[in-house]
């Protein structure tokens, strides 16, 4: 009897013993990193940041669809025939819903999101890191960098599509999330930029490429402007007064060689001597090695020349800007091939801003020049705004005569109105700025935009707006057909 | 049976249940991905975020299988036939859905159970043997017919899947069957601004849509075209699939013959984009010598360099895939063995073709559409159910051959 009870009790434990909960049979594949394990040293934390830049990376976005769409829309470029129509359609604004470029465009800025929310979610993780690995002051300024691009990739979602879904964790579970209203994102993007102007570290300490208290500053600025908040730009603008300069010659903002120098304030990186393999591949994820920007090989007038500087672009410089000649190429420049004797297709003009052909006669598909997203010359114009804005015209006067007095143009005379400078500041950002892609977000915030552009098919209301693309309306639940931006 | 003409005579029946995992590996659970690169301090750092979504509740895939048949077999197997009618309903289907674009996931995809679809058909094979005299031969021919419907999707509407140039081709939907063409329904080209206006009244400024472009219809007469215009424009699935295998021996020749086919399939053709699209002034088809130049001169391929929306997902892109093939043929002779006064036990030249002809109207290179595997996770995979990628055709391919043996 005992000796059966005895076997009973060892049956029944074994039983216990066997059995077992599901953790143990979902296990995370031992050959690859998992998130719950990952945040353990700096590496890893700065590994985290990297990939949030590559974001920007993207044919989706700066490293091609992003200038021919604004550029385009600005129209600082005339398409030649051979620009595709997918691109084309940006001129006469006949885009919609299935746009493949406001697709991609939407795409690789909320994969950038999603990036800068696994460093920024996982800020707990960051912090557990003992400070003797890893101190609290570059723990705050890792997080500080992904919050500066989440603010970037917002800025650029609310600027183009108005409300989007605001997401600032990892999202789990699948389910797509509703429009939030754009003051909500505007206003995560004000804490973020301000966390972020508290946290990098100053250009002078940084390292060349990654986000620093300057830019955040600068971007600040720059979205308190887009929100008519004067005095709250004056105050995020003032940290960066001062703290960089004009570059001596306006076109080393466009030379790879000096592309870093004191103007540069945020821009997105290109090397050409980096891997390039997966550049065609990286039309919104960013993967692997795509370190050049096609802007050159697009544009260049000796290449696919798919853009020119338009008419109405080229009639806005005053006579002897010599900006004018370092933007553009007209017959009997010199580049690195000799002087020009024509232009192909009869074309008055070729971009020179942003080409290689300083150094050499073709683009060689690749451009390692860094296209600038925020420069010190447009901070100093966007001052000038703000300060007319609130009143101040003799302030603003000095810093659109800073930016003249570089190129040696004429000075601005005190004196004049409050709408006289503002008209002053329209010419000025774009002469200044041509194909940098201002000039379209100009219009529209100055609410200029039917005015100079209905000619080519504007229409306020409409196309102020993107159209959410049409893949998001299949994929995401919360967001249907009705809740479309207004006449797509 | 004594006596009988038949030697077999069977009434089969079976019923079962059978799991499907046929998805990638740890799917569900999220991984890290540390192939992101940015140039930072003059060097090319590292990056690493995460990969995808996981799911956690993932499970297999379960097929409940019901058929019945009857098989039959007369004068020893001279003549025999097989019927057998299926109908399986699989439940937790094994789909990998989309993500919302604006979860921003590297990975833009998740791995679920999610739903049932019945699948109902009939298979019939019909044989004849004939083995006396200097001439024998025997011949197959089979026959089938699948139809599918989609019976639930846990309460989602559709599913998209197979992104072509920014849109969504193929969905699944409650009611239709599995991986059906979705997109526009065509009405020929605009052939004045006037047909525009008739058609276009939400918005009579719009300067996309000009004369020479594709007429959309306008499904929900909403006076523009967008995405709620878009309906079924495909299947995938053919109305039946047959085979035809015959072998013949006379004397010391032999022949055997294999044709086989699918009929009602469509195909989505995305050669269309590159040949009839024209959104470029280069690299076309010659059909677009026949495009319209002005009112009257084409209903079918559109204006050179118009609208982006003309290359839209539509029927312009949809074809019968229907073909009939003759997959192989072989014709041989064995040479007695006399021949060579016994040195060989076999000595036989033959002829074999593959592929030499094939009956379609299908436009493209080959109506058999293989798969093209996007990713490792095979259910990934089944949205491109019948898209023609460009994919590549399979070779027509002569061989003369000589068999030896000892």
């Amino acid at each position: 009897m005992m000796k059966t009870y005895k076997i009973t009790v060892i049956f029944i434990s074994v039983l216990f013993w066997i059995s077992c909960d599901t953790d143990q049979l979902e296990q995370n594949n031992p050959t690859q990193l998992s998130p719950e394990t990952f945040f353990k040293n700096e590496a890893q934390v700065r590994a985290s940041v990297n990939a949030v830049y590559a974001s920007l990376q993207t044919i989706g976005s700066y490293s091609r669809n992003y200038y021919y769409m604004m550029d385009n829309m600005g129209h600082d470029n005339t398409a030649n025939i051979q620009q595709e129509a997918n691109k084309i359609i940006f001129l006469d604004f006949s885009f919609d819903a299935s746009s493949e470029l406001v697709r991609a465009f939407w795409d690789s800025e909320f994969r950038g999101v999603n990036k800068a929310n696994f460093v920024i979610d996982n800020a707990d993780r960051i912090n557990e890191i003992p400070n003797s690995l890893l101190s609290q002051e570059m723990k705050d300024k890792y997080i500080g960098e992904a919050k500066f691009l989440r603010a970037l990739y917002y800025f650029n979602l609310v600027t183009r599509f108005g409300d989007v879904p605001l997401i600032t964790t990892i999202p789990e579970g699948g389910q797509g999330l509703p429009r939030t209203a754009s003051e909500e994102v505007y206003a995560q993007i004000i804490a973020d930029l301000k966390d972020a102007s508290q946290t990098l570290l100053p250009k002078t300490e940084e390292e060349n490429g990654r986000a620093t208290r300057g830019a955040a500053y600068a971007f600040l600025g720059k979205v308190y402007l887009y929100q008519e908040n004067y005095a709250e730009a004056m105050n995020a603008f003032e940290n960066v007064y001062g703290k960089y300069a004009l570059a001596e010659n306006y076109f080393d903002n466009f030379k790879e060689e000096t592309e870093h120098g004191p103007e540069s304030i945020f821009a997105v990186e290109y090397d050409e001597s980096m891997p390039n393999g997966a550049f065609w591949n990286s039309d919104v994820n960013g993967e692997g090695g795509n370190e050049s920007s096609l802007r050159g090989q697009s544009y260049g007038m000796f290449d696919w020349f798919n853009a020119y500087p338009s008419d109405e672009l080229r009639a806005e410089f005053e006579e002897n800007d010599p900006r004018f000649d370092e933007s553009f190429y007209t017959v009997g420049d010199t580049y690195a091939g000799g002087v020009i004797t024509e232009i192909s297709l009869d074309r008055p003009a070729g971009w020179r801003k942003y080409q290689n052909y300083y150094k050499r006669t073709n683009e060689n598909l690749q451009s390692g020049i860094n296209m600038n997203v925020i420069r010190y010359a447009d901070v100093l114009l966007m001052m000038a705004e703000a300060s007319n804005e609130l009143g101040n015209q003799a302030q603003a006067i000095g810093y659109i005569n800073e930016v003249r007095d570089r190129v040696d143009m004429p000075l601005l005379q005190n004196g004049l109105s409050q709408n006289e400078v503002f008209q002053a500041i329209v010419h000025e950002r774009r002469v200044e700025l041509a194909g940098e892609q201002v000039r379209f977000p100009d219009l529209v915030r100055w609410g200029l935009a039917e005015q100079e552009l209905g000619k080519y098919g504007y229409q306020e209301g409409i196309h102020n707006f993107f159209p959410i693309p049409e893949v998001e309306l299949n994929t995401n639940d919360s967001i249907n057909s009705g809740d479309q931006n207004p006449g797509y | 049976m004594d006596g009988s003409i038949f030697n077999n005579l069977k009434l089969r029946g079976s019923w079962g249940t059978t799991g499907n995992d046929n998805i990638g590996d740890y799917r569900y659970s999220s991984t890290l991905l540390t192939n992101f690169i940015y140039p930072i301090g003059g060097n090319p750092v590292q990056g690493t975020t995460a990969n995808g979504l996981g799911n956690a509740d993932l499970k297999w895939e379960e097929t409940e299988m019901r058929n019945i048949g009857l098989d039959v077999g007369i004068n020893n197997n001279q003549f025999t036939l097989s019927l057998e009618y299926y109908n399986n309903k699989s439940d937790d289907l094994l789909i990998d859905r989309p993500l919302a674009y604006s979860l921003g996931y590297n990975d833009p995809v998740i791995t679920e159970n999610v739903g049932s679809v019945k699948t109902h058909g009939l298979e019939a094979n019909l044989g004849y043997n004939d083995y006396d005299g200097d001439f024998t031969w025997s011949a197959n021919l089979n026959f089938g017919t699948s139809k599918n419907e989609v019976i639930s999707l846990g309460g989602v509407p559709s599913i998209p899947g197979a992104n072509f140039e920014g849109e969504f081709v193929s969905r699944i939907s409650v009611g239709e069957p599995l991986f059906y063409f979705y997109g526009y329904k065509t009405n020929g080209i605009y052939q004045t601004q006037e047909e525009i206006e008739e058609v276009l009244t939400a918005n009579p400024d719009q300067t996309a849509v000009k004369p020479g472009d594709v007429r959309y219809v306008d499904i929900n007469n909403d006076g523009q075209i967008n995405s709620d215009d878009k309906v079924k424009i495909g299947n995938p699935y053919p109305d039946f699939t047959f085979g035809f295998n015959f072998n013949a021996n006379y004397k010391n020749f032999d022949l055997n013959l294999f044709v086989n086919g699918s009929i009602g399939n469509d195909v989505f053709n995305t050669n269309i984009y590159d040949l009839e699209g024209m959104t470029r002034p280069f690299n076309a088809g010659t059909q677009v010598l026949n495009r319209w130049t002005g009112p009257g001169t084409s209903n079918s391929i559109p204006r050179a360099l118009g609208a982006t929306q003309n290359t839209n997902a539509s029927d312009r892109y949809v074809e019968d895939g229907s073909y009939t093939r003759l997959r192989n043929l072989v014709i041989g002779y064995s040479f007695p063995s006399e021949f060579f006064n016994d040195t060989f036990s076999k000595f036989r030249v033959y002829l074999s073709g593959q592929n030499l002809l094939t009956l379609t109207d299908y436009s493209g290179l080959d109506p058999e559409i293989g798969r093209i595997s996007l990713n490792n996770g095979a259910a990934r995979d089944n949205f491109e159910l019948g898209i023609d990628r460009g994919n590549y055709p399979q070779p027509k391919s002569v061989q003369i051959g000589l068999q030896v043996a000892f």
